[in-house]
């Protein structure tokens, strides 16, 4: 809808009002404009390029979290990589195992063997 | 950002600072809101988009300011509830910072006339300050600003068709409360 000319002219009374607005701000306000330009454009001078030297503060930081994170793969890497104890016993380790676990003497069973070795051979002889 | 940019910056912001303080002012009525709104705005444009031709940075810095304003008006939403309306009501009639009440002297105008230009100027003031928020901003960024249909839909995020609307409505609603200045 297009304002007609009582519109258009009511419109512009609004607008010249706010022009006043602006030509009579108070000095505080221009101050405080005046202040916030400046603050900005000193905050942007002040920003630093990530990547330029001045803005390389991060690099020993991420340096360090690199080299521990070396170190985490390293112990991962060789607690898993090697192999875990294997579970399968040849059966002369399950004797040897049994002869532990029951507490005898592991002399008396190398003598039995030579024993009966002895007494295959003579068998045999 | 190199100093050729902050000489343009630095003039392209002292262009519109006053009038984007008083469009601020007119959405939150409040002259340290304003000027801090204006603030943020100036830093986001000089710290994103220093880099962007000068021609953009018109409507980038009105997009900034309206996307300030508009969170502004959550926060303020928010706070308001944890507030009486008694407590907003007398905020409001005690707010004594309208750049536009606070014009300075009118060079030997008569206090009669200036009594009648006061009224004139509160009763703009207030109807501006009565329309919906969208309503009012479009209607400063249309007729106060003279952007397009198509850049005002550019800063306020919306359609084009949405920018029409709010303008006729902002003119309607304009001419209902000012009935005796629409003349």
């Amino acid at each position: 809808m297009k304002p007609g000319n009582k519109d258009k002219s009511a419109v512009n009374k609004i607008i010249n009002e706010l022009n006043e607005g602006v030509e009579h701000l108070d000095a505080g306000v221009k101050r405080s404009l005046r202040q916030a330009r400046a603050h900005a454009l000193q905050q942007a001078g002040k920003r630093r390029n990530f990547f330029s030297p001045s803005g390389r503060q991060w690099v020993p930081a991420a340096s360090g979290l690199a080299a521990l994170f070396l170190v985490f793969l390293t112990v991962g890497l060789w607690l898993h990589g090697s192999a875990p104890p294997s579970l399968q016993t040849t059966p002369s380790e399950i004797d040897y195992l049994d002869i532990i676990v029951d507490g005898d003497n592991p002399d008396l069973y190398q003598d039995i063997e030579f024993y009966q070795w002895l007494a295959h051979e003579d068998q045999s002889g | 950002m190199t100093p050729e940019q902050t000489r343009a910056l630095d003039r392209f912001l002292a262009d519109v600072e006053r009038r984007a303080y008083i469009m601020a002012h007119v959405a939150t009525k409040s002259r340290e809101d304003a000027l801090d709104l204006v603030q943020d705005a100036m830093l986001t444009l000089v710290q994103r988009y220093h880099s962007r031709s000068e021609h953009e940075w018109g409507p980038l810095f009105y997009r900034v300011l309206q996307n300030k304003i508009r969170d502004w008006r959550r926060r303020t939403a928010v706070r308001n509830r944890w507030r009486g309306f008694l407590t907003r009501w007398r905020n409001d009639e005690n707010d004594e910072t309208d750049p536009i009440q606070q014009v300075e002297d009118k060079g030997g105008i008569g206090p009669e006339k200036q009594h009648l230009i006061d009224q004139t100027t509160k009763a703009l003031m207030t109807a501006l300050h009565l329309l919906p928020p969208r309503q009012q901003q479009v209607f400063l960024l249309r007729a106060w600003e003279g952007m397009s249909v198509a850049r005002t839909a550019f800063v306020m995020q919306c359609s084009e068709g949405s920018v029409k609307t709010h303008y006729s409505r902002a003119i309607h609603a304009l001419r209902t409360e000012l009935r005796e200045y629409w003349q």
